[in-house]
């Protein structure tokens, strides 16, 4: 038995799909695919498998990750991918089968760019807000208060890119255990001052600690 | 509409799954090849329509058929709708995010009555003309089918063509003159001249109706050269049945989130409240060979990982057995569980609560329908006390502690004293409970009992039966409410509101399309729900109208009145439900269609020989 890691795009209408369900599509996909994953064995057996980082319901991923297990040694993770492949709805691609190298709890950082189309003014505007040396936001917290905090020291990188319509902001934020940063939280803070439509939100490329590629 | 508008739509949308398409073994072709696109409605939520096995079988059917291209349409929920109408788009189909009024044939599948106002509403917001006589070209064709034709009466000036009874052949048909008429740029009067001699479809438009001066129906005749009596279609033999080899697999759960195996069509009980089981005679099974096959071939290439049976009274499929250890040996190995939805009490084993309790143990539920024994003589329910007792201490005996017991109220000749049975019927299950020495512990028993209304249908031997009022309604649940005596006892009932409703369109007549039209302007819509249900709105409408809803529910009909519905042919003779009802007014029993043959009629449909005595003087 090993241990195998699927990094895969989730794009088009499948942005759509919850956390949750993408739970449940990727028990059937691997139902579908006929691979040896390991199934848990409780009284509902059904294959093992983790998510590293769940994705807000809407956003495009370039860099997902999902772990499970293969029961046969002899089965390539060229084999995976191809069996995968077959099994999974067109906007859910495979980019690649690994070895985990990794462990989840290690992720840090997560790479986000933003598409936004807004007027040239908003635009300076927008771009003035980010550059703040503090970017007050409140938060939902899991009792249902609310909190503020300061969300720009937790900003990693940030760079902008002028388009037709508006910009993309690119900017890596803290993900996983330890701290967890929604882009949205800035851009609804942003959006009651300055006029603009988020068009897309990408979470690119993932992180641990010492900026190394999540693998 | 492209995929950035459809973005755009969807800001702030619950759900948005419901609306994207996408999901696994969608079929998209391409467009500028194909001659004939099908939008296939369903008049409900994503999740309830594509939870239904009918839209599944006709979209592969259809989708099979070269140069026939068929998409799926839900109706929107009202955060959408908003959305829709500030952009200016109506319904789309899933698959190409196309308009309905791109298609060539809009269809709907009619479930139960009170989608008819979601099926205006969804060709309202569509910009389709509502009306048959506004809608001149060939495209836009509207077409429906599924239970609710077999009285289509309410929405005749909607609708342009109805199917009878199975679609399977005659939707094929249908299909393939659509193609060959379209291609020689036929115009809509001569394609559904030729369309209405297709076996099982029904043209409303070629039927005229006159009434007498009380309102019922004086007689109705066709205008041109359609059958008298158009019948309704049977699929003779289920095993060469077309059957999906695979299904549409949702990304968000929906009600019914599996895959889904037909056993039979047809069922031999006879329950004389019971449309399904009138209409969809005579019985045809499916071997188990071939149920098993399929089955397979859904799991494998869907990855659902739950199997369910498919049928009324699954139990009663001769080849049960055979069937479940056929399945058995592939579906313990691949991990997949089986459901039986619909099984009789008398059919409850042990063996039969192994398998199924083998998943997880869940309540379960009885239907005995009425509570006294003389009431379920009435409708036929050939259930005895002692069964239903039995099964119940099988249920305990095997660690269940909850049974949920459904009941009809209002039954024909019901009396208070039948509403106490049902709370006594109750008791007795508690106090069975209470006297077992080998009861499951910790736990006290939980009897819940869900009282529906019942609404008379047409084709049924109940079809003359004026619906109870409301106030006598709320009066019987109140008195079964107060003769309870113990809190492990729940009791639950539906809106009777809705049932009320329901009787009205279930056996109305052409007189309704305009109360029907007024709702449509009224906005009605998802009227099925409890929470968009306006009933204020539908009263307003019938008032306008001079039409009275106890016209329609609550009347008493006489058995030589003509009835709506009197010219549709769905196997099963007038004299046999007259039979039926004289019976029932005694409290006699019939046999089921196996022990002795009631001579429905039915048979007469099959074109192979039967073994029936009775049957075969009529052939």
């Amino acid at each position: 038995m090993r241990n195998v890691r699927l990094i895969y795009k989730k794009g088009g209408r499948a942005k759509y799909i919850s956390h949750l369900d993408m739970n449940r599509l990727m028990l059937r996909v691997i139902k579908r695919s006929n691979l040896p994953v390991w199934f848990t064995k409780g009284f509902n057996p059904h294959a093992f498998i983790t998510f590293a980082l769940p994705l807000s319901l809407g956003f495009v991923s370039e860099y997902d990750i999902c772990d499970f297990r293969i029961t046969d040694d002899d089965f390539s993770n060229e084999n995976v991918k191809n069996a995968l492949k077959k099994s999974l709805p067109k906007d859910i691609e495979v980019v690649d089968i690994i070895e985990p190298q990794m462990k989840v709890k290690e992720l840090c950082f997560a790479e986000f760019k933003i598409d936004i189309e807004c007027d040239m003014q908003s635009n300076n505007s927008l771009k003035d807000f980010l550059n703040q040396d503090e970017i007050i936001v409140e938060k939902m917290t899991k009792k249902k208060n609310i909190k503020t905090f300061d969300v720009k020291p937790k900003i990693k990188k940030l760079s902008f890119e002028d388009t037709k319509n508006g910009l993309k902001v690119s900017m890596l934020l803290p993900c996983g255990g330890e701290d967890n940063v929604n882009p949205a939280l800035i851009f609804d803070e942003a959006s009651k001052n300055i006029s603009f439509d988020v068009v897309l939100v990408t979470r690119g490329k993932l992180y641990n600690k010492k900026m190394q590629l999540f693998h | 509409m492209t995929e950035k508008q459809l973005d755009i739509l969807l800001k702030g949308v619950q759900k948005p799954g419901r609306y994207t398409g996408g999901e696994y073994n969608q079929v998209v072709k391409d467009k500028s090849k194909v001659d004939v696109r099908f939008a296939f409605c369903f008049p409900d939520t994503y999740e309830i329509g594509m939870s239904h096995l009918g839209i599944k079988i006709l979209y592969s059917l259809l989708n099979d058929i070269d140069g026939v291209w068929c998409e799926r349409a839900f109706a929107p929920l009202p955060d959408m709708e908003e959305n829709m109408k500030k952009a200016g788009v109506g319904v789309w189909g899933l698959e190409s995010l196309d308009e309905l009024k791109c298609f060539d044939i809009i269809g709907f599948t009619l479930q139960y009555e009170l989608c008819y106002t979601t099926m205006l509403h969804m060709l309202k917001i569509s910009d389709i003309p509502l009306l048959s006589k506004d809608r001149k070209g060939l495209e836009n064709l509207v077409v429906v089918g599924g239970p609710c034709t077999c009285n289509l009466e309410p929405i005749t000036d909607f609708v342009d063509l109805a199917f009878l009874g199975d679609g399977e052949d005659s939707m094929r048909e249908f299909i393939e003159l659509y193609k060959e008429y379209k291609k020689n740029g036929a115009s809509k009067e001569e394609f559904l001249k030729a369309a209405s001699k297709i076996n099982g479809v029904y043209i409303p438009s070629f039927y005229d109706v006159s009434y007498n001066d009380d309102g019922t129906v004086k007689e109705v005749k066709p205008n041109c050269d359609s059958p008298e009596k158009p019948q309704k279609a049977i699929v003779q033999d289920l095993d060469n049945m077309f059957f999906p080899k695979t299904f549409v697999v949702p990304y968000i759960s929906t009600v019914f989130d599996r895959a889904t195996a037909e056993v039979f069509r047809g069922c031999i009980r006879g329950c004389r409240f019971c449309q399904a089981g009138m209409m969809t005679r005579p019985v045809r099974e499916k071997s188990a060979k071939v149920v098993s096959q399929q089955a397979k071939s859904l799991c494998d290439s869907t990855g659902y990982d739950e199997l369910s049976l498919c049928s009324l009274s699954t139990s009663d499929y001769t080849q049960i057995e055979e069937l479940l250890s056929d399945l058995i040996d592939w579906t313990e190995k691949d991990k997949v569980n089986i459901s039986l939805p619909s099984m009789r009490i008398d059919a409850f084993s042990p063996e039969l609560l192994e398998k199924v309790s083998k998943v997880r143990k869940s309540g379960l539920t009885f239907a005995p329908e009425a509570g006294s024994q003389r009431m379920r003589n009435v409708i036929n329910k050939n259930l005895d006390e002692n069964v239903i007792l039995d099964s119940c201490k099988i249920a305990f005996e095997g660690g269940h502690t909850a049974v949920k017991l459904y009941f009809m109220l209002g039954l024909p000749t019901e009396t208070m004293k039948d509403i106490e049975a049902i709370g006594i019927l109750g008791q007795k299950i508690v106090d069975l409970f209470y006297s077992m020495p080998n009861k499951p512990k910790g736990k006290g028993v939980q009897v819940s009992i869900s009282l529906a209304t019942f609404v008379p249908k047409p084709h049924t031997p109940f079809q003359w039966f004026g619906q109870n009022e409301l106030e006598l309604v709320r009066k019987k649940q109140q008195h079964l409410v107060e003769n309870l005596t113990t809190k492990k006892i729940q009791v639950s009932w539906h809106e009777s509101k809705t049932s009320l409703l329901e009787a009205v369109l279930a056996r109305g007549d052409r007189k309704l399309n305009k109360v029907m039209l007024k709702l449509a302007e009224l906005n009605c819509n998802f009227d099925a729900w409890d929470e968009y249900l306006d009933f204020e709105k539908w009263q307003k409408a019938f008032y306008e109208c001079g039409l009275s809803m106890e016209f329609y529910a609550n009347r008493q009909r006489s058995f030589d009145e003509v009835l709506p519905w009197d010219h549709l042919d769905y196997g099963v003779s007038k004299e046999f439900l007259i039979r039926e009802m004289k019976k029932a007014e005694k409290a006699e029993v019939t046999q089921n269609c196996r022990e002795k043959c009631a001579g429905c009629g039915a048979n007469k449909m099959l074109k192979r020989r039967t073994d029936c005595a009775q049957c075969k003087v009529n052939l």
